[in-house]
Parts: structure tokens; sequence; C-alpha cells
């Protein structure tokens, strides 16, 4: 449960994300019996991202494991967020398969960090509850890698591929 | 109090209008201050001591219309920075914030003020 891979069937996944007591549930099983994936295009799916993040704690020099985080686009119609997925970073601060390519369309997007809650975790508190990146797509076809370097009172993001 | 640099010209960034908002009991925010960076990267006198109890507030900053008037078309729509307020006694926040085209920075520096 701590790898961002989609889940193979047959496992009810939950995420919490909670720092006012809401929790989100995910049923992945009924996403995935659907779509009938094999685990190898599960695997290549979560290779294939074109957005992919690593977080990483500057405090202790380490990837930031084990942190919820979840991606949002933005519809320009309505002016609300749509979340499009939910993840954990694995123990090495990535998380793998936050979108596919064919659902990355040009738009404005979040990615929201459950900073506030990874610091908790580790029995310390943090000037920031969470942390969003908001940003604008305009060529899907390229590659973003979006890292979050963090600390208790600092954070830093930038735009890689 | 904040202080905003740019990295690109190694100079304050002056002209960056940004807004400050409470969060409420229902976890909606109510705009309480705004206003734009003077030459040095700084705006004072922003909210009172009175305006501003322990909670989460937001700064957003337009990040993106600053870039704009440089020339530059920047990556990020905004930076926005949502931090908690005075949860271990009174204190004196500077928000401070680094920004390049494709990336920004934050810290806080938080002082004790009676010092």
């Amino acid at each position: 449960m701590d790898d961002c891979d989609l889940p193979p069937s047959g496992g009810r996944v939950r995420r919490w994300l909670n720092w006012s007591g809401e929790f989100w549930e995910v049923n992945e099983v009924a996403e995935a019996e659907k779509r009938q994936f094999t685990l190898e295009q599960i695997m290549a799916a979560a290779e294939s991202s074109p957005l992919t993040t690593h977080v990483l704690n500057t405090s202790d020099g380490v990837p930031a494991a084990k942190m919820a985080l979840t991606l949002h686009r933005l519809d320009s119609k309505l002016m609300i967020w749509n979340m499009l997925s939910v993840g954990t970073t694995n123990k090495d601060g990535r998380c793998p398969g936050l979108i596919s390519r064919e659902a990355f369309a040009p738009g404005m997007y979040k990615l929201r960090f459950e900073t506030g809650l990874y610091w908790e975790s580790l029995g310390q508190t943090s000037f920031y509850p969470y942390v969003e990146v908001v940003f604008s797509i305009t060529d899907p076809e390229q590659r973003f890698h979006l890292p979050l370097l963090m600390s208790r009172f600092s954070y830093s993001t930038y735009r890689g591929s | 109090m904040v202080k905003i640099l740019d990295a690109v010209k190694g100079t304050p960034a002056g002209s960056v209008p940004l807004k400050v908002s409470q969060r409420a009991a229902d976890g909606g925010w109510t705009q309480i201050a705004n206003g734009v960076t003077d030459a040095t990267g700084e705006i004072h006198n922003l909210i009172t001591e009175e305006q501003f109890p322990a909670g989460v507030y937001r700064v957003e900053f337009d990040t993106k219309a600053y870039w704009k008037n440089e020339g530059s078309t920047p990556f990020h729509e905004v930076a926005d920075v949502v931090f908690e307020a005075h949860a271990e006694g009174h204190r004196h926040y500077t928000l401070a914030l680094l920004l390049s085209p494709y990336s920004y920075t934050t810290t806080a520096v938080v002082t004790d003020a009676h010092q």
C-alpha cells in the first residue's frame, strides 16, 4: 500500500487525508476489474505517467516516504477542482502512475502534498499544514517532473522533465 | 511581513500582487488583506495584530503576473503559501519567497515578537 502502483484486484485501498478529520476512500478494486488490466499493463501505465514528482526531506536528508498527495485539474467552466488521483509516496519519495498520457489534457493542475501529516507522523510540527503547487499545462506531450524539497519551515519546488 | 526576491535578476521582486486570507471554521477562506510589494520586495502594515489571531492563513502571491510583467513565461499559476500562525504562542512571521520562472522557494522566519 506504500507504492503508487495500481493494486492488483482483490483488495480495497483506503487513503487517509486527514488534517481536519475528513477522509477519502478509493475503491480501486471495482475500477481495476472494470478495466481488466493485466499486471504488465498496470506497471506500464505506472511508468509512463507524463507527470511525476519526488518529495525530499531536506532536514533529514532522506526521501519523504509515505506522504499522501492528490492531483487535481481545474474545471474552468465550473471553476472547481476535480480530483484526478490519490497516492502515497514510496520509500524513494516518488509516486509513479499519477496520470496516464491519455488523461493528461491541457489545463490548470494542482498537486497537493499532505506535508503536515507527514511531519506529524515523524513526531514534529510544521509551519505549513499542506503544500499545493498550481501550474498550467499547455503542451501535454512533454514530461513534467515536479519535485518538492521540504523542511519544517521551508519548501522549494521546480519544473524539471 | 513578506520578502520576495527575484533569483533571475538578483534583486528584490517589486510590484508582486498578493492576497491574505484567513481560514474560517467551516474550512472556507475569507480574504482579510491585499497589497503589492514595493521596490524592496516587501509590504508594510499589511494586517494589524488584531486581525491576526492564532489560526491558519493563506497568502496567494501572484507570481504569474510578476513574470509576465518581466517578459517571461512562468510555469506556476500562483505561489500559494498556507501556514499556521501562533500555534506555540504569539510570534512574528516573515514569509520569504525566492522566485524563478520555473521554480519558487518559500521559507518562514519566525521570531519572538517580544524580543
